[in-house]
């Protein structure tokens, strides 16, 4: 049970793909209640606030997410965090160079 | 009169608080969600799947009526966790979780492996996966002993692997 990230150039492309990574349960809970007060002001992430649901990036917002979530990393004090928020954000760096958008399934 | 089992009478109604759960409100948008995700063996392969889709929902309101572990999370969603004696899921899962918004509405459902064991996830995300064993070496006489004789034989702990 996770929320899975997967990279494709379509939704379709992306649900027949096996996920790039997982958010673990929570490492999610912890950004949106010791970190709330940062992620909320973060357009992007405050999109994926909800652990069940889906979200997608395309073209700009991929890159918009990519600095929101090395800005959060770099406030976390805790490594595990750090680690998957950085992760996140190189999954992102790579979509958008390939002109790919980020798609993320919830349970 | 109160006390009386013969002439008992239920004031409340708290007799009947089992009986007065209802199955779980599925919206289309939440039930397309599990469908999407928990049923078929093409799309989000990472997911874990239901073997028999016909019995989800009446499983996900055994689960809400009499779980075996339930989890209050931070969005005011309630989550439901239930073992059953057959598998639901395709990969052998006897488990199965439920997550209810503060309405009573079903959010989703998804086969589990096991029972989530409260604040382990937490403890582990935070202190990481090996704080259990240091917190162990810490306490250990055998390791302080094993951490003189390095010191004096000159080896380090990685000498051992």
């Amino acid at each position: 049970m996770a929320l899975d990230i997967h990279v494709a150039s379509s939704i379709k492309k992306a649900e027949v793909k096996r996920r790039e990574m997982a958010v673990d349960e929570a490492l999610h809970e912890l950004i949106f209640t010791k970190y709330s007060s940062i992620a909320q002001n973060l357009k992007q992430l405050s999109r994926i606030s909800d652990y069940y649901g889906d979200a997608s990036f395309n073209g700009a917002d991929v890159k918009v997410l990519e600095a929101e979530l090395r800005s959060l990393a770099s406030s976390v004090s805790e490594q595990p965090l750090h680690s998957l928020l950085s992760e996140f954000a190189d999954v992102c760096v790579r979509a958008a160079a390939n002109d790919e958008n980020v798609y993320l399934f919830g349970d | 009169m109160g006390s009386n089992p013969l002439a008992w009478q239920d004031d409340f109604g708290l007799g009947k608080v089992g009986a007065a759960v209802k199955a779980i409100k599925w919206g289309k948008s939440a039930w397309n969600h599990v469908i999407n995700g928990h049923i078929g063996k093409k799309k989000l392969l990472d997911k874990t799947k239901f073997c028999k889709p016909c019995q989800i929902k009446k499983n996900a309101d055994k689960t809400v009526k009499n779980p075996d572990n339930v989890i209050k999370q931070w969005n005011g969603n309630t989550r439901y966790e239930r073992m059953f004696e057959k598998p639901v899921g395709t990969q052998g899962e006897r488990g199965q979780a439920v997550v209810v918004n503060k309405h009573g509405e079903g959010v989703t459902t998804f086969p589990i492996g096991n029972i989530t064991v409260p604040g382990a996830n937490l403890g582990v995300a935070i202190l990481g996966d090996n704080f259990f064993g240091q917190a162990c070496d810490f306490f250990n006489p055998l390791s302080d002993l094993q951490d003189v004789i390095n010191l004096v034989t000159g080896a380090s702990d990685e000498d051992d692997d």
